[in-house]
């Protein structure tokens, strides 16, 4: 059973630096390379984000910021700097849950709750 | 006009001195719009009022009794409706800002089967906007402005369903449907100090209302007692082969059996007691008053555990990842920025971003997390706990765990076993009675789930709490 969130463990400093360090890095480097960043007004600073996820790994905060990105590519015309910071945090919301259900192993033969159901 | 007492009546009190024409519908139902009017208006409670629909009934209603055409329980009985039914010929606003003007040719299954029935439609009451769906972080996310607590008016309802908790708590009507995905049903029952019932999923047909998470919604009654959700239920309750989920007829039907509670085998109730992380100590002695009442009246209560599993997680990602799908077009349109409350705003865009291989993983964990709250009715007929780890909040109270509302991002807390995420989960019947004050004379409520399918087992054990208890009869001073 998982325990990720009902677990007061603290991850570490050093780690917590290391995620943020790499959702920075990684921000500026592919909003520049995929000229994404031309369509964001006004750009985002990281520094304004103040993320400080706690139980995400760096693969974690990786997904994060791929689907920060994504969604200002669809939808960053329409955000401002207030929007934004907020969504990050409403994306990192849904990484912590994400991250505990994925924690729940399925095999192949697990069913899935929506099914096709045929009337007769 | 009738004496207020009339206005606290139950569904069964009225029912009765309507057939045997003590009761005038029409002059009840005069009296009731006028109560909408004016007390409704101080509360937010409703978006619309149907004045000339109800009269139109209720003269109907009277007729047919009249004339010996007596058709139920329901018969000439008012009510009203959450805002996301559709009505033919009145707005259903989903109770949102971009839908305000929306209305729909054609009437909910529930409503079909309310007029066949001989009920009186007084309004449409008021909602959190998209009932939730989006996301919302206070009580002021509604068309209609923020629901006010008739135990308190600068206290809010609870939600998703905020109008109808306010119209059963301050006898606006005797009874009113609400909507649950995740809660709603349950939490404004339990600040309101009135009794709701969230049936199993597929038992009520969901035709003709907004969808929010389609493996989620479920419709039910909120009112002032248990025997009255059981009487509503009886009407609902069917299988409509308009509604996807709607479970078959051969399924193990709702039969109200209206004998006394305490007879047949005796209820053994499991008491809950790590479903919270904090609870109001008073809420938790409210209950375990509750468990010396259950025993004296013949039942056994033991003391158990809910075992661990995201259930919580797996609720919320299933809401939002199936309202992202409800919601697109408004999503996609950007109309979602009309909405009042930030986080509804812009959930949306985020939970776009889930993936299919993650909406399926959820789903796959589903069935076992079914199957670990299923082993519980093993032991137990009913499993028992605060409905609410507190009474009701301040009108503007933030919720302190909403993360696009505070400052930076910080530990995720959810309460994993919260017994109003299990049940909406697991598509369990659960039932939030009235069961003490808090000590500002808040009412306190006591959640009452079992077994899928069994909403019988669960209006048992309420009905016997309230055949030993007066909470139920309590009133607040408007």
């Amino acid at each position: 059973m998982d325990d990720n969130l009902s677990s007061n463990r603290p991850l570490s400093v050093s780690r917590r630096l290391f995620g943020k360090k790499v959702l920075t890095t990684t921000a500026a480097t592919l909003l520049a390379a995929t000229g994404v960043a031309e369509t964001i007004a006004p750009p985002v600073s990281e520094q304004h984000l103040d993320l400080k996820p706690e139980g995400l790994s760096p693969a974690d905060l990786d997904e994060v910021h791929a689907k920060y990105l994504n969604l200002l590519r669809v939808y960053g015309k329409r955000l401002s700097a207030e929007d934004k910071q907020r969504l990050i945090r409403i994306l990192t919301t849904n990484q912590q849950m994400l991250v505990s259900i994925r924690s729940f192993e399925v095999q192949n033969g697990d069913p899935s709750a929506c099914t096709l159901r045929l009337q007769t | 006009m009738p004496t207020q007492d009339i206005y606290f009546m139950s569904v069964r009190a009225l029912g009765e001195a309507i057939r045997e024409q003590r009761i005038s519908p029409v002059e009840l139902t005069e009296g009731y719009l006028e109560r909408c009017r004016t007390l409704g208006k101080r509360l937010n409670a409703f978006v619309t009022l149907t004045p000339e629909l109800a009269l139109r009934q209720a003269r109907d209603a009277e007729a047919e009794i009249k004339a010996g055409h007596y058709r139920g329980s329901l018969h000439g009985v008012p009510y009203a409706v959450k805002d996301l039914v559709t009505v033919k010929g009145y707005p259903t606003t989903w109770g949102a800002v971009p839908y305000e003007r929306q209305s729909f040719d054609y009437n909910a299954t529930v409503i079909e089967r309310l007029n066949e029935a001989g009920a009186i439609l007084l309004g449409k009451a008021a909602m959190i906007e998209l009932a939730g769906g989006l996301g919302y972080s206070s009580g002021t996310a509604s068309l209609t402005g923020p629901a006010r607590n008739p135990w308190n008016p600068e206290c809010w309802t609870c939600g998703s369903s905020s109008g109808s908790g306010a119209v059963v708590a301050a006898a606006l009507a005797p009874w009113a449907l609400g909507s649950d995905t995740r809660g709603s049903i349950l939490c404004p029952s339990s600040w309101c100090g009135i009794s709701g019932l969230r049936p199993s999923f597929g038992r009520v047909s969901r035709y003709g209302s907004m969808a929010i998470a389609y493996s989620m919604d479920k419709l039910g009654p909120m009112a002032r007692t248990a025997d009255d959700c059981a009487i509503v239920l009886s009407v609902l309750a069917g299988h409509d082969p308009l509604d996807h989920d709607s479970i078959s007829n051969s399924a193990l039907e709702f039969i109200y059996q209206d004998t006394e509670p305490n007879q047949g085998i005796p209820l053994k109730i499991g008491r809950l007691t790590n479903v919270y992380d904090k609870v109001d100590p008073d809420a938790d002695k409210a209950v375990d008053e509750a468990c010396r009442v259950f025993e004296k009246a013949g039942a056994t209560v033991e003391s158990c555990e809910f075992p661990d599993g995201p259930f919580e997680e797996a609720a919320e990602l299933t809401i939002l990842m199936e309202a992202a799908s409800a919601f697109s077009q408004l999503i996609q349109s950007g109309k979602c920025k009309d909405l009042t409350d930030p986080v509804g705003k812009l959930n949306g865009y985020a939970s776009e971003q889930f993936t299919a291989t993650d909406y399926l993983h959820v789903q796959r964990v589903r069935p076992m997390l079914q199957r670990t709250a299923d082993a519980m009715f093993d032991r137990y007929s009913v499993l028992i706990s605060p409905s609410q780890p507190t009474a009701a909040q301040p009108l503007l109270a933030k919720d302190p765990d909403d993360p696009a509302s505070s400052k930076e991002s910080k530990k995720l807390h959810l309460d994993r076993r919260a017994p109003d995420g299990v049940s909406s989960l697991c598509g369990l019947p659960a039932i939030s009675v009235p069961c003490g004050f808090s000590k500002k004379r808040l009412p306190y409520g006591m959640q009452i789930m079992g077994r899928a399918l069994n909403d019988a087992v669960v209006l048992k054990a309420a009905r016997l709490y309230q055949t030993h208890t007066e909470w139920h009869l309590q009133r607040p001073s408007l």
